[in-house]
């Protein structure tokens, strides 16, 4: 690390990736998921109206961001979209839902009784979605039909607080999404080509991008821990980062530049504050600020919040590393702080046994091999 | 054996603000460390005599500990951090490749040990109440 903007992208990644999904539970809540679709998709086969699962949200774009509070980071929460092959005008949203409750609900039972390492604890329901549990993480299952004015991945959706079907597209929001990282594209290729299979999911790779959204957001999540109906919806703070994203790789730089552009993409159309979905135009993800004007002024109360502890902390003059990671402690909690900095610790360490670590006439620990500074192992000791 | 002559240039050519002196059979060394770049820049003392141990102490700024314990980390008494273990530095290494950058490592784990609530994430142990005065002159075998 030769710069103070180095240690902090290093830090933010650290804290970050301790609030990501592990590959592990990725491939946990893949089984789970798999497990429902494939049962759901028997059950309703032969009815003509056969549903298919698949992932949405942050787990699908690889920006999970764990909730976390002071003992550590909690559940993890998945949202999947099922949609069944209905005409707009052949099933009502209610009729969608119940017969959604009711096939989870079979499924539940059937699961317990089957596969019970994979099977669901409870079943519970949301506005939108009904929500599977598992010891670990729930599955919210929103159901969906095929949008006709979108074709061929727009869906619709229900929602009891709203009058009229909810238009959705996740399958191209995706694709937007990755298109605005050439690091993404090509890691995505570089992975098709490397298991020889025909496409590669965003959510099996991890990018300068996805770390943007997951910083944010999770700045974004403890900043509103007190206060979260004004909290910035999740796909509001992905859509401005990524339009804001112009390619660095640096985490800490590439943060800030997207959070102080992110206004640009911030319209004001007829008196009313818009930013367009990229993949449906008449979608207006600032909608809300419309009808409750306190909400923007929170946004822009968070934007400032954000740029300015990142810009005081590179600002920090020798500080130190423990008052550095204290300082982003107070946006990004304790708990995931302290584990990037265990995680720069045990990077270091392994360094140094893999001589490949020196020293410059600074004192400035690097990596590199030049011969007589390059730090030769050793065992710390001593009375305490 | 190297003499205090070739291990104060070993430092002098190691860290760009050392000063050395050699009175009295003594070598003397100040120097400023910062191991990262977000550290604080340390002063310390190196202080080294033929048939005795390198003792290194910082000097500025006063070293912090944490609020439940009043000791800090891999140091002997009066606070000479401790760097090694009694066979792993021998008169013949010159102490510019050796203690110095091992104290720039010390720096930066006590950074990450403030910062953790006193995890040391540098690896080692610790021997209690093995005073300094006690143990094995170094160059002998250690057992």
């Amino acid at each position: 690390m030769e710069t103070p903007e180095e240690v902090i992208s290093k830090l933010l990644d650290g804290t970050v990736a301790e609030l990501d999904i592990t590959p592990t539970m990725r491939d946990t809540a893949i089984a789970r998921y798999t497990a429902v679709g494939t049962y759901l998709a028997q059950a309703t086969e032969a009815t003509d109206k056969d549903c298919t699962i698949f992932v949405q949200g942050s787990f699908r774009l690889g920006t999970v961001v764990r909730p976390q509070d002071e003992d550590g980071a909690g559940d993890y929460d998945i949202d999947l979209v099922n949609r069944y092959l209905y005409d707009k005008d052949a099933v009502t949203k209610d009729d969608l839902k119940a017969t959604e409750g009711t096939l989870l609900q079979d499924y539940l039972e059937y699961a317990v009784d089957a596969t019970p390492e994979l099977a669901p604890t409870e079943l519970t329901q949301g506005r939108r979605a009904w929500t599977l549990h598992y010891p670990d993480m729930h599955l919210d299952i929103l159901p969906a039909i095929p949008d006709p004015d979108v074709t061929p991945n727009g869906i619709l959706l229900g929602d009891r607080h709203e009058h009229r079907w909810q238009h959705s597209n996740p399958i191209g929001y995706g694709r937007w999404f990755r298109r605005r990282s050439t690091e993404l594209l090509a890691k995505i290729a570089e992975s098709e080509r490397r298991n020889d299979v025909h496409s590669v999911p965003e959510f099996y790779i991890r990018t300068t991008l996805q770390r943007i959204v997951q910083v944010i957001k999770a700045h974004a999540a403890l900043f509103f821990a007190d206060d979260p109906e004004n909290r910035p919806s999740s796909i509001l703070l992905t859509t401005l980062a990524a339009l804001a994203y112009q390619g660095d790789t640096d985490l800490f730089t590439a943060t800030v530049h997207a959070i102080t552009h992110m206004d640009k993409h911030i319209k004001k159309i007829n008196g009313r504050w818009w930013v367009e979905n990229p993949v449906h135009p008449r979608e207006n993800f600032a909608d809300k600020w419309n009808d409750y004007p306190q909400r923007e002024i929170s946004f822009h109360q968070w934007l400032a919040s954000i740029t300015d502890m990142l810009r005081d902390t590179a600002r920090m003059s020798s500080p130190g590393l423990d008052k550095v990671a204290l300082r982003l402690s107070e946006g990004w909690g304790t708990y995931a702080v302290k584990r990037a900095v265990a995680g720069l610790g045990a990077e270091m360490r392994g360094l140094r046994e893999a001589s490949n670590l020196t020293m410059r006439t600074s004192g400035l620990l690097v990596t590199g091999t030049a011969g007589a500074r390059g730090v030769r192992d050793h065992t710390f000791h001593g009375d305490h | 054996m190297a003499n205090l002559a070739q291990h104060a240039i070993s430092i002098d050519r190691t860290v760009q603000t050392a000063r050395c002196t050699i009175r009295k059979g003594v070598l003397r060394a100040r120097l400023t460390l910062q191991p990262t770049p977000v550290s604080r820049v340390y002063t310390l003392n190196i202080k080294y005599r033929v048939g005795g141990w390198p003792a290194v102490t910082v000097v500025d700024p006063v070293l912090e500990v944490l609020p439940d314990d009043p000791l800090l980390p891999h140091v002997y008494k009066g606070n000479v951090l401790c760097l090694h273990l009694p066979n792993e530095w021998t008169p013949d290494q010159l102490l510019g490749h050796t203690i110095v950058p091992w104290t720039a490592e010390w720096l930066m784990y006590y950074e990450l040990w403030l910062a953790t609530d006193a995890n040391w994430l540098g690896g080692g142990h610790s021997r209690p109440n093995t005073p300094r005065t006690d143990r094995r002159r170094p160059g002998k075998s250690a057992t």
